[in-house]
């Protein structure tokens, strides 16, 4: 994937400002930088939520630009964002049901990342509502993961979880780098994501200002 | 995209139900509507009767505008919308799963509604099929025409929007919905209806509108 | 600038025919045999009913133009949006003026016949439209969005427009339109109509391009104040 130039608006602040940065298969990017710094406009752009006002992008070869490209990479990529995208009124399973089907993923890849991920099975019938942020946390990344996509997008996927937790998710994450999965990890929690990334892109004032391997 | 549809539709339903919004909160909503118009109108007994169509129909919209509302709020939360884009669903099957569920819903308000009128104002029904025949097809029309401007509009404080933008665009249906139940009142009964056709016209063309743009509308 | 001469002439040329427009109307013309001096509504309230929906018929050409992805261009949406503001205002004239014109001939300053009914939806669905307009910040997103918007109100025009007819004549006989207010005009009633919708229309014309230029400036300036805000944001590496 390539960004080049790449400016994007929210409303009218420029949150990338005329930003270069790519990344090739097999690489797993550490994406560091302050609060505001444009770490999740970085990746909600590339995961192609969002328009970009100058600049061009390209993900796979898909030009992120016109409105059918977004929906081409939108559909190519697993994107863990801030936001669940969890319905609180619906149990856990009744929302990876709901991502399963609507990512045409196996509802056994879901259970297995379920186990992999050591999803209590006791919250499975729980409304989201009613979980912890841990939890709410863990069923995300079962359902990013879970996609199997060839690019993996994850925005703070140590936030809210426990040192067990990070744990297990570390390791599954260090698997997948070792088999070849594209990933870009924008975290605070340099130390991790520094053990199994390939390279450290640092974001600051909307740009991605400093890469280092 | 008629896949993508069920399951839009599915699951806002399974959250109506479990939330219970619309039986909880709806329902006794437009039963309150009917017994306010009862007090304003109370100078005259038949008048309610004689009112009757244009109170459903009123009332209907009240609670059909709410619906919207809470359709486009859950998905606000959690920013599952953008969860929606994510998953690759298309957007006119989620255009078309959004109506279902507002139809589907805004159907049992409308039934309550129906045993208000018949039961608070005594105003006796004719033509019960084609009542709900026109009933029905109206609603189609209004929630095609209320999910692309709930769309547009949901979140961000903009809800009160939703109203002033729906409210005009309707105004026909709600215009055709009571006069062709006059029609019926007087035994006035036919398919080619021209009240009936103006409906399926209007229900037609804002569903193809809806399918149409609500790529362009859904993404930020 | 040669062409804002132009603008400037223009503009000049509606004010001049406007102002003629109220001279032959107010003093030249005779009044009519049954309204009286009443007549005189005649060269203000039709032109400016014409301009509303002439207004309208632009943003909706526009609209769709922009929708369309071939010949998608923001000035079409600036273009839409301009001729909807003058069309609202035209509209909220014509409501007036028929109001002015409706109390003294029917007794009542409002009636629920056809006509009135259309144009009052025509004039909320377009408050409705510039409402919208406002509370969407993203340009992109307003763009498209009214445009969306205004596409459903052109549609939803001509089924509002043959709901009411039908309303009106199936269920009571029209009582607005008979024919003593419906005056015979010729001579130089006739030519100070044309004028009238001649002024009219050269005053929207006017009004158009003023408001367009508007906006092309106001979006200019937001192009610089971006540009501001990324060298600010590019700065604080």
């Amino acid at each position: 994937m390539e960004l080049t130039a790449v400016t994007v608006l929210l409303g009218n602040f420029p949150a990338l400002a005329r930003c270069n940065f790519s990344a090739y298969e097999g690489e797993v990017v550490l994406i560091s930088g302050a609060n505001g710094s444009g770490k999740t406009t970085l990746l909600r752009t590339i995961a192609g939520l969002v328009r970009i006002h100058s600049g061009s992008g390209a993900v796979f070869g898909v030009g992120l630009r016109d409105e059918v490209g977004r929906r081409t990479v939108r559909q190519s990529v697993s994107y863990l964002a801030h936001g669940s995208h969890l319905y609180d009124d619906l149990t856990v399973e009744e929302n990876l049901r709901f991502i399963a089907r609507g990512t045409k993923t196996d509802w056994s890849d879901i259970e297995s990342m379920c186990e992999r991920m050591q999803l209590p099975k006791r919250i499975m019938n729980l409304e989201v509502a009613h979980t912890s942020a841990g939890q709410r946390k863990k069923v995300t990344l079962v359902a990013t993961l879970a996609q199997g996509s060839e690019l993996v997008l994850l925005d703070e996927p140590h936030a809210a979880l426990d040192s067990e937790a990070k744990e297990i998710f570390d390791r599954y994450v260090a698997e997948m780098a070792s088999s070849g999965a594209t990933m870009l990890v924008a975290s605070h929690d340099q130390g991790r994501v520094e053990a199994f990334a390939t390279r450290t892109a640092e974001v600051r004032g909307g740009r991605v200002v400093d890469q280092k391997s | 995209m008629f896949k993508d549809a069920w399951l839009v539709a599915s699951k806002d339903l399974r959250i109506e139900r479990r939330s219970r919004v619309l039986t909880n909160q709806l329902l006794p909503f437009t039963l309150v509507i009917l017994i306010i118009f009862a007090f304003t109108f109370d100078t005259h007994p038949n008048l309610l009767v004689t009112l009757s169509p244009g109170l459903f129909w009123v009332a209907s919209l009240f609670a059909m505008t709410i619906a919207l509302q809470r359709s486009f709020s859950l998905e606000a939360e959690n920013q599952a919308r953008d969860g929606l884009l994510l998953y690759g669903l298309e957007s006119a099957g989620i255009f078309l799963g959004k109506v279902v569920a507002i139809v589907i819903q805004s159907a049992i308000v409308e039934l309550f509604i129906g045993f208000g009128i018949v039961i608070l104002y005594a105003a006796p029904l004719h033509e019960v099929v084609f009542l709900a025949l026109s009933a029905f097809t109206a609603t189609i029309g209004i929630s095609c025409v209320g999910v692309v401007f709930g769309a547009m509009v949901t979140g961000r404080s903009r809800d009160s929007l939703l109203p002033l933008l729906i409210f005009p665009v309707v105004a026909p249906v709600l215009l055709s919905a009571t006069k062709a139940w006059e029609d019926y009142v007087r035994g006035k009964v036919s398919l080619g209806d021209p009240w009936l056709g103006l409906l399926v016209v209007f229900a037609i063309a804002f569903g193809a509108v809806g399918v149409l743009t609500f790529g362009s509308i859904l993404e930020e | 600038m040669k062409s804002d001469r132009a603008v400037q002439g223009l503009g000049l040329v509606a004010v001049l025919a406007i102002v003629a427009t109220y001279i032959l109307g107010l003093w030249i013309t005779p009044p009519a045999a049954v309204m009286g001096n009443l007549v005189r509504l005649l060269y203000i309230h039709p032109p400016v009913a014409w301009v509303a929906y002439l207004a309208y018929g632009v943003t909706s050409v526009a609209s769709i133009l922009y929708l369309w992805k071939r010949t998608r261009d923001p000035r079409w949406d600036l273009i839409a949006a301009s001729s909807a503001e003058i069309g609202v205002v035209f509209t909220a004239l014509t409501l007036l003026t028929g109001s002015i014109w409706g109390r003294p001939t029917w007794g009542v300053w409002w009636t629920w016949d056809a006509r009135l009914t259309t144009t009052a939806l025509l004039f909320l669905l377009y408050v409705g439209y510039l409402a919208l307009r406002r509370a969407t910040p993203d340009v992109t997103q307003r763009s498209k969005r009214s445009a969306v918007a205004a596409l459903i109100a052109f549609i939803d025009v001509p089924i509002v427009h043959q709901s009411v007819v039908w309303w009106k004549t199936l269920h009571q006989s029209a009582t607005v339109f008979n024919a003593s207010l419906s005056p015979k005009v010729h001579g130089e009633m006739a030519w100070t109509l044309l004028l009238g919708f001649i002024a009219f229309s050269l005053a929207y014309v006017w009004m158009l391009i003023r408001r367009y230029q508007i906006a092309v400036l106001i979006s200019k300036r937001q192009e610089i104040l971006l540009q501001g805000a990324l060298d600010e944001r590019m700065s604080t590496v």
